[in-house]
């Protein structure tokens, strides 16, 4: 495939938030944005944001970079690509580019960081880059169990609407708050919280339904460590599917900064 | 909070504030400007609050708000926090503690359900937000490649200058401390500076004899200034050699290299 790279362009505000909403649909952790933030990145011209066109001139990545002229260094801050493309292949072409303005300017040093695509592991080391890993960490607390349980419902529903051979009633509770799910083919519903008997009642501590939910930890590791409990009359095997349908290994990914 | 520390959490006020704010963050993450202080601070979606003790603004904390993918395309409000920040002659008073419980009870009153923030896990903060249930979610690599390393090293020494100068807690860690140090890196050769009248100084020429002098490369050296490894296991494991050097030395060369002056 022949990939077209150009500058991008005030017009590609819009494609590349649809583009960025794509692509963050297969992590976790990364922030909502909305237009006003990408005509604010598309704006800037300053030779360092380019898109990757396919053969139909559809945009299906870009890249965002920036240099710092009195230390001498180019960042890259963001490398998206629509989740249908190969990853490598587009972000490379991307890179390249970008690099060799860098190099044109005279930068004495090049730093590329994310949090954390995994994808970054198998280009820029490649280029000739260091892996740093810094002492930086991304925490998070839920301060509202009740809200919390509320919130992440929707995303409980749909993943359980997915799972065809499964029907019944499921117990989510973290530090004595609970939901109940009732499954009946692809109707699910949210219950009233109440003391009654369940086909599988999952216990979280709360860092592990923030784990489990932010890709942070392996539910096999936090059951065997207790850290996640299950009360079921169920097979195991069926419910190691329920587990794995509810929650899938997930991969962080955090592009904004505050 | 400390039983005779009388202090007030407010808001900051504009044209009055930026210069205190500005001065604590740059002890805190490095130099900071009021200018660049202001772009960001006075935003709608930034709430700030500010500790005052004595009249005088000692502590900085922010929160912004944003939306969390949480999978399925289901986005959650959580309350970002950042900046937070104590300056150094007012550390280990509980300052910050009342701080965080402020910031946190003003989250959940704004009706969000969970916070998030950055931190550093040698940095003592990390142990308050733990108290306050924060987990560590995810740590983060990332890239770099060096195309021209005197440049680098020179660039280094004047970050470092920048800080000490913002920084009173290492303006007392580096006073009187008049050294020498030879650096022999694999990648570029030999590099030395000294530490004169509150100053870096690159040397040109490396000095015959130094205070403290150590063998290693620039990977090495970068992966300990971002402490992703530890100066004392690096001496263990050979990826640095000291060739020179008594340990209080060592123990402020290392101070140098990770930029934390607290003890």
């Amino acid at each position: 495939m022949t990939l077209q790279i150009r500058l991008m362009q005030s017009k590609d505000a819009e494609p590349l938030l649809r583009l960025y909403e794509q692509f963050v649909l297969s992590f976790v952790g990364s922030a909502k944005r909305d237009l006003k933030q990408f005509q604010g990145i598309t704006r800037k011209r300053d030779s360092l944001r380019w898109v990757a066109l396919d053969e139909q001139e559809r945009i299906i990545g870009y890249i965002w970079a920036s240099y710092v002229k009195g230390r001498r260094t180019g960042r890259i801050h963001e490398i998206v690509t629509d989740p249908e493309y190969d990853f490598e292949a587009a972000a490379r072409s991307l890179i390249d580019k970008v690099c060799r303005i860098f190099v044109e300017k005279g930068a004495a040093q090049i730093q590329a960081g994310t949090i954390q695509n995994p994808c970054y592991n198998r280009i820029f080391p490649q280029l000739g880059f260091w892996r740093m890993n810094p002492d930086g960490v991304f925490m998070y607390a839920i301060l509202d169990v009740e809200k919390f349980l509320d919130e992440i419902s929707p995303v409980i529903i749909q993943r359980l609407k997915r799972m065809r051979d499964w029907n019944g009633l499921l117990q989510i509770t973290c530090e004595n708050t609970n939901r109940l799910y009732r499954k009946e083919g692809r109707n699910v519903q949210v219950l009233p919280p109440a003391d009654v008997d369940t086909d599988c009642c999952v216990t979280f501590i709360m860092d592990a339904l923030v784990g489990v939910l932010l890709g942070a930890t392996d539910l096999q590791k936090a059951l065997s460590e207790g850290k996640i409990k299950i009360e079921t009359s169920q097979t195991k095997k069926k419910t190691n599917e329920l587990m794995n349908a509810i929650f899938p290994k997930k991969q962080f990914l955090v592009l904004d900064y505050w | 909070m400390g039983k005779n520390l009388r202090y007030i959490v407010r808001e900051p006020r504009k044209g009055k504030d930026e210069a205190k704010i500005a001065q604590i963050l740059s002890e805190c993450f490095g130099p900071v400007t009021q200018r660049q202080l202001g772009q960001w601070m006075w935003k709608p979606e930034v709430k700030t609050f500010v500790c005052e003790v004595e009249g005088i603004i000692v502590s900085h904390i922010n929160v912004v708000f944003k939306e969390l993918h949480l999978g399925e395309n289901v986005y959650v409000k959580t309350g970002g926090i950042g900046g937070v920040c104590t300056c150094s002659e007012q550390r280990r008073r509980g300052i910050m503690t009342s701080m965080m419980q402020q910031t946190l009870d003003y989250i959940k009153k704004a009706g969000i359900s969970n916070s998030a923030l950055y931190t550093g896990l040698l940095l003592p903060a990390h142990r308050i937000y733990q108290r306050y249930s924060f987990g560590d979610v995810q740590t983060w690599p990332f890239y770099v490649k060096i195309l021209d390393f005197p440049y680098v090293f020179r660039a280094w020494l004047r970050e470092l200058n920048r800080m000490v100068k913002a920084s009173k807690i290492a303006q007392k860690t580096l006073h009187e401390w008049n050294r020498t140090i030879i650096l022999e890196l694999k990648e570029s050769g030999v590099q030395a500076f000294r530490f004169r009248h509150g100053r870096f100084q690159r040397l040109p020429r490396p000095p015959k004899s130094a205070d403290v002098a150590v063998a290693t490369s620039w990977e090495t050296l970068l992966r300990v200034m971002w402490g992703e490894l530890r100066f004392e296991d690096t001496r263990k494991t050979g990826e640095i050699s000291v060739k020179k050097g008594n340990e209080p030395d060592l123990r402020v060369f290392k101070r140098i290299l990770t930029r934390i002056w607290d003890e």
